[in-house]
């Protein structure tokens, strides 16, 4: 049998039967954060209490299995460790993402006893058009970018919103999270402001994304990042998500989803491999027996 | 004129955002490119209704005519209205829809159960076309694809949990996570820099032709 002109579909149901699989088995395997995810969370677990953590949803439903656990529990760590939390969006449906983020923060936060006050401890500033042109014009004034919150309401200079209090423009922001898919995203928002304004920066990108970001991270640029589902599972073990979540269940609402994917993943990942070197090894024989010829 | 105009105003506001970008501390220089900017977002904001019509201009003509695939076309109208008339009702008679916290409204309703899970499959999709291309492409051809294919290998065995429980497992401690590592932050980092680098280039060398009216892609290349 030649290995080369396998039908296509016996792979696409090697992985399907592998993803469903490794979600399904009831157990975890041990997670050991790398160096960038432990500097995402350090950057937010080393802020002083009351600082203003500004959160922007760059991102869509599309990326949704990589990128909620890390927005929701980037929301959940800031909260709990008592800073301001401002959320805005530069992707149209970053809000319904924040909105889902957000109501999965605060029901884990109340279940744990800490109730955060809207208006005192976090604000929706909601979606802005614009990409580049809205993050260039944060730095200079974030009151004329975004006049009103989500729900409408003038928020500036409004004694009943004091998580505003002080915050003029992106100098005043202690640190900016980017929960990031494509553009507009981490690499304008390290161009249009961090640099700029020098502004405390991390990132939770998809895994595709993450190569780039390790020369921002080496120039410290970029505090740290959380680079795809093993960045979330990271972030997961280090909040302590993992000695939380039940063992078997497909939802993505679970404390612990990122760290039951890695199962799927790993397993996933080493059958590839698997198959890869088979088949190379096949290829080898085959062009020995065809003389040398590839 | 028909050309003048538009190359002198994109000279005009092209010049701004990079004085902008120099001399921030100047008021008039500030003030001008923060008014710019207020213009550029109208703009941009603008183009979803260009966006919207465009969409039904093409579609619409396509279904009276029973074209290939009409019935799509009449899926994508449909659903389209049904979106944005949910998100208009919503705001003007329910504003929970833009509070924090998720309701149970008809617009996030169907965010969650028809946008999010149609796009978070097709994204999925990728996984399984990935795992086709990895496949095939994966060869020991010559030296370049060995190791390409080497470095792949590493790091899908050492980014994963289950390589750094194989690689206890093994008695190599923590080699194999250590040695993707290594590859993401030394030559991926070198090649990435490389990269950038060029881009940039590339960047201000294209910016400054578009602003100089060299190159005039808003005039379809007159």
């Amino acid at each position: 049998m030649n290995l080369e002109s396998l039908d296509r579909r016996w792979v696409f149901l090697g992985v399907a039967v592998l993803t469903f699989g490794g979600l399904l088995l009831p157990f975890r395997l041990p997670q050991v954060p790398g160096e960038t995810s432990i500097s995402y969370y350090n950057a937010l677990q080393n802020l002083p209490p009351g600082s203003l953590v500004m959160i922007s949803a760059d991102y869509s439903p599309s990326t949704r299995p990589e990128l909620e656990p890390m927005h929701r529990l980037t929301i959940y760590h800031a909260l709990k460790n008592g800073h301001r939390v401002i959320n805005i969006a530069l992707w149209d449906v970053g809000v319904n993402q924040t909105a889902l983020a957000m109501g999965w923060a605060l029901a884990q936060l109340a279940s744990e006893g800490v109730h955060p006050r809207k208006d005192v401890d976090y604000l929706n500033l909601g979606f802005k058009a614009g990409g580049e042109v809205v993050m260039s014009q944060m730095g200079s004034s974030i009151p004329t970018t975004f006049r009103k919150d989500q729900e409408g309401r003038y928020i500036w200079e409004n004694a009943e919103i004091p998580v505003v209090a002080g915050l003029h423009d992106m100098k005043d922001v202690d640190l900016l999270v980017t929960i990031s898919a494509g553009s507009p995203g981490i690499n304008q928002w390290l161009a249009q402001v961090q640099k700029r304004y020098n502004v405390a920066t991390v990132a939770g990108v998809t895994a595709v994304m993450a190569p780039e970001l390790y020369t921002f991270y080496h120039s410290r640029q970029l505090l740290g990042f959380l680079g795809g589902l093993v960045g979330a599972a990271d972030y997961e073990k280090l909040l302590g998500m993992t000695e939380r979540g039940d063992a078997v269940g497909l939802s993505i609402l679970v404390p612990d989803f990122a760290n039951r994917a890695m199962v799927a993943q790993s397993l996933i990942h080493y059958a590839l491999v698997l198959v890869i070197i088979i088949v190379n090894v096949d290829f080898i024989l085959r062009r020995r027996a065809r003389g040398g010829r590839s | 004129m028909r050309k003048e105009i538009p190359i002198l105003i994109t000279l005009f506001i092209g010049v701004f955002m990079v004085l902008k970008f120099f001399f921030e501390p100047v008021d008039w220089v500030r003030i001008s490119a923060e008014e710019i900017a207020k213009i550029a977002q109208v703009v941009v904001a603008s183009s979803v209704v260009l966006g919207v019509a465009n969409i039904l201009r093409i579609n619409f003509r396509a279904i009276v005519q029973r074209r290939r695939d009409w019935g799509y076309k009449l899926a994508l109208l449909v659903t389209m209205f049904l979106l944005m008339g949910a998100g208009f009702w919503a705001h003007f008679y329910h504003h929970r829809v833009t509070s924090l916290v998720v309701g149970d409204l008809l617009f996030q309703d169907l965010y969650g159960n028809l946008l999010s899970p149609l796009q978070s499959t097709m994204f999925a999709l990728l996984a399984f076309f990935i795992a086709s291309a990895a496949f095939r492409a994966f060869r020991v051809r010559n030296l370049p694809a060995a190791l390409l294919m080497f470095a792949a290998i590493l790091i899908m065995l050492g980014r994963v949990p289950l390589g750094h429980w194989l690689s206890q497992a093994l008695g190599l401690g923590a080699l194999l996570p250590n040695v993707a590592d290594w590859l993401m932050g030394v030559p991926n980092t070198a090649g990435q820099r490389a990269i950038l680098i060029g881009v940039a280039l590339g960047i201000i060398a294209v910016g400054l032709r578009v602003i100089f009216g060299i190159e005039r892609p808003y005039l379809k290349g007159e």
